[in-house]
């Protein structure tokens, strides 16, 4: 989980935890790629806005790298621009905040258990 | 200030021909005066001349041109002898205390003639008078010719004129023109656009110069104002995450007594809430900064609609059915391209969908029908109908008709929302009761993107 806001991060980690996920925590795209580095999570829950480069720069570095984990993009700004970024960075899906937690988690199963 | 009913152009080309109108009226004056008076001048002294030369002894003339007499004061005509003579006794009376010069008709020379006699001094001992005479029919003549010709001249001068400043006009304020379309195709989404420089420093140059310093300024300001809200939208939108995130949080949480949970239900709703209000006061926001410009994107209206139709919950016992009605040239199952992101024709069905179900008592009807170069949504409903206090201010922001129409309602944006997408889609919207389910009504017209596959004709 890559989000600079902390109360963010903490909420969406417990309630993955609650779902069965186990999560690390970043705060920058720094932090993100050392994590995805050490860990190879099956996916990442990125937001947009991070210091240094952006969420959507971080997702395009691990795709051009060959990462086919997930990426589910967040982000406080969420127009169809926006999202269509996102998806040519390589994301897999995009969640606009606020957003329930519920559709975060279904959103998380659907990318890292598809079926 | 009032709009002129005439174009620059033409007011000065009716300028010009005003000035030439008057310029030419005092020059024909003053030619006719002038010509007038010399022509006069050279009669009078052809005149003086005969009238000289019988003073210095010479016969009387009687040319084809001047007829001179020698007149005693009692009026008889000493050379030529035994005729009548060309003064009246009156004339006499009045040439023996000098010099006359009288135009009247003159027998023997017309209607149109010149009298000058002068007294001689003694002949014989006895004083006469010399007079001359001849017609001034060429003088006549020549003024009714000068009349004639400024007459024709005049209008035609004055024409000619007219269409010399018409023509250097349109010349001159081409330039002009040619800004004025630019500036007209620069939307609020191109504020980087600049007009094209003329070159040179004249007048239109600099007017260039001005009108692209002050869409630097435009740029500047619509850029600030836009990144405040992306701003104002992240900050808005990241505490409001966290506290519904908290709030769903806690409500998972096991075994909470019941007043703990309905509390947290409805904080939870609450904070949807206000995070609808927030996404809605961004969206006026947007578009009043001109961010919903529509571009090059095109929706199918039909299938937004369908689509946006089903994402609105309505209450039990509402029904409601979306017709696509055949345009002029329309088949019913080509689609309906509109301009613009299919998030904002969406968001208008959603609105417009959202405010009728707040009202209806059974039926919510949504028809799409083309015509020309629009296309016309309109919504209707079964309810009560907008209140007539309300119908002026519908699409007013924070205007809620709820006391009237029984029911708790949202925030009064939903309509104001609609009419400012609709706005920035390049449409208009209309609200009133009536047909065709007796409620309220409210009709969105939205213009047709062009469809390349329909070579040129009208998108569907």
């Amino acid at each position: 989980m890559v989000e600079d806001d902390r109360k963010l991060a903490r909420i969406v980690v417990r309630m993955l935890e609650r779902a069965g996920y186990r999560c690390v925590t970043g705060a920058s795209a720094d932090q993100a790629l050392r994590a995805v580095d050490e860990h190879h999570p099956d996916a990442i829950v990125l937001d947009v806005m991070i210091p240094g480069p952006t969420g959507i720069e971080v997702c395009r570095h691990l795709r051009a790298d060959g990462w086919v984990g997930g990426v589910i993009m967040i982000s406080a700004r969420s127009s169809p621009a926006d999202r269509a970024t996102a998806t040519a960075a390589g994301a897999d899906a995009f969640l606009g905040k606020p957003f329930p937690l519920a559709q975060l988690v279904s959103t998380v199963d659907n990318v890292v258990r598809p079926h | 200030m009032a709009p002129r009913a005439f174009s620059l152009r033409v007011r000065l080309a009716a300028l010009a021909a005003l000035g030439s109108v008057i310029v030419l009226g005092i020059g024909s004056l003053l030619l006719y005066q002038d010509l007038s008076h010399q022509l006069s001048i050279a009669i009078t002294n052809e005149l003086a001349v005969a009238v000289d030369d019988l003073a210095g002894g010479a016969p009387p003339v009687d040319s084809a041109l001047v007829t001179a007499q020698l007149i005693d004061l009692s009026g008889e005509v000493r050379a030529p002898a035994g005729e009548p003579p060309l003064l009246t006794a009156e004339e006499l009376a009045e040439v023996s205390r000098g010099q006359i010069v009288v135009d009247r008709p003159v027998p023997g020379i017309g209607k149109d003639a010149r009298l000058l006699a002068r007294r001689l001094g003694q002949s014989g001992g006895e004083q006469v008078v010399a007079v001359g005479a001849t017609s001034t029919a060429s003088l006549t003549h020549a003024r009714g010719r000068l009349v004639l010709v400024l007459a024709l001249a005049g209008p035609v001068l004055t024409v000619g004129v007219a269409v010399a400043a018409w023509l250097l006009a349109g010349a001159a304020l081409r330039p002009v023109r040619w800004m004025a379309g630019e500036a007209a195709t620069i939307s609020a989404a191109q504020v980087g656009r600049r007009l094209p420089q003329p070159p040179g420093g004249d007048e239109v140059a600099q007017l260039g110069r001005t009108l692209n310093d002050m869409l630097a300024r435009i740029e500047r300001a619509i850029t600030h104002e836009r990144a405040f809200i992306d701003d104002a939208a992240h900050e808005l939108r990241t505490p409001i995450a966290v506290l519904r995130g908290e709030i769903e949080l806690a409500a998972h949480e096991p075994d909470l007594p019941p007043p703990v949970a309905e509390s947290l239900a409805s904080a939870l709703e609450e904070t949807d809430r206000l995070a609808r209000l927030t996404e809605n006061l961004l969206t006026l926001a947007r578009a009043d900064a001109g961010q919903l410009a529509p571009g090059d994107a095109t929706t199918d209206l039909v299938a937004a609609a369908r689509t946006s139709v089903r994402r609105v919950p309505l209450a039990d016992g509402i029904s409601i059915e979306v017709r696509r009605q055949p345009g002029p040239s329309c088949q019913e199952r080509e689609p309906v391209l509109v301009r613009g992101e299919q998030e904002w024709t969406g968001h208008i069905v959603r609105n417009l969908v959202g405010n009728a179900g707040r009202y209806a008592r059974s039926r919510i009807l949504l028809t799409v029908t083309p015509e020309g170069r629009y296309v016309r949504l309109v919504v209707a409903d079964d309810g009560p109908g907008f209140p007539p206090s309300v119908l002026p201010r519908a699409f007013d922001r924070f205007a809620r008709a709820d006391d009237a129409r029984g029911q708790p309602g949202g925030a009064g944006l939903g309509l104001a929302i609609v009419a400012s997408l609709t706005r920035a889609l390049g449409g208009r919207v209309t609200a009133s009761n009536g047909a065709p389910l007796g409620g309220a009504r409210v009709e969105v017209e939205l213009p047709l993107a062009s469809h390349p596959g329909l070579m040129g004709r009208d998108a569907c």
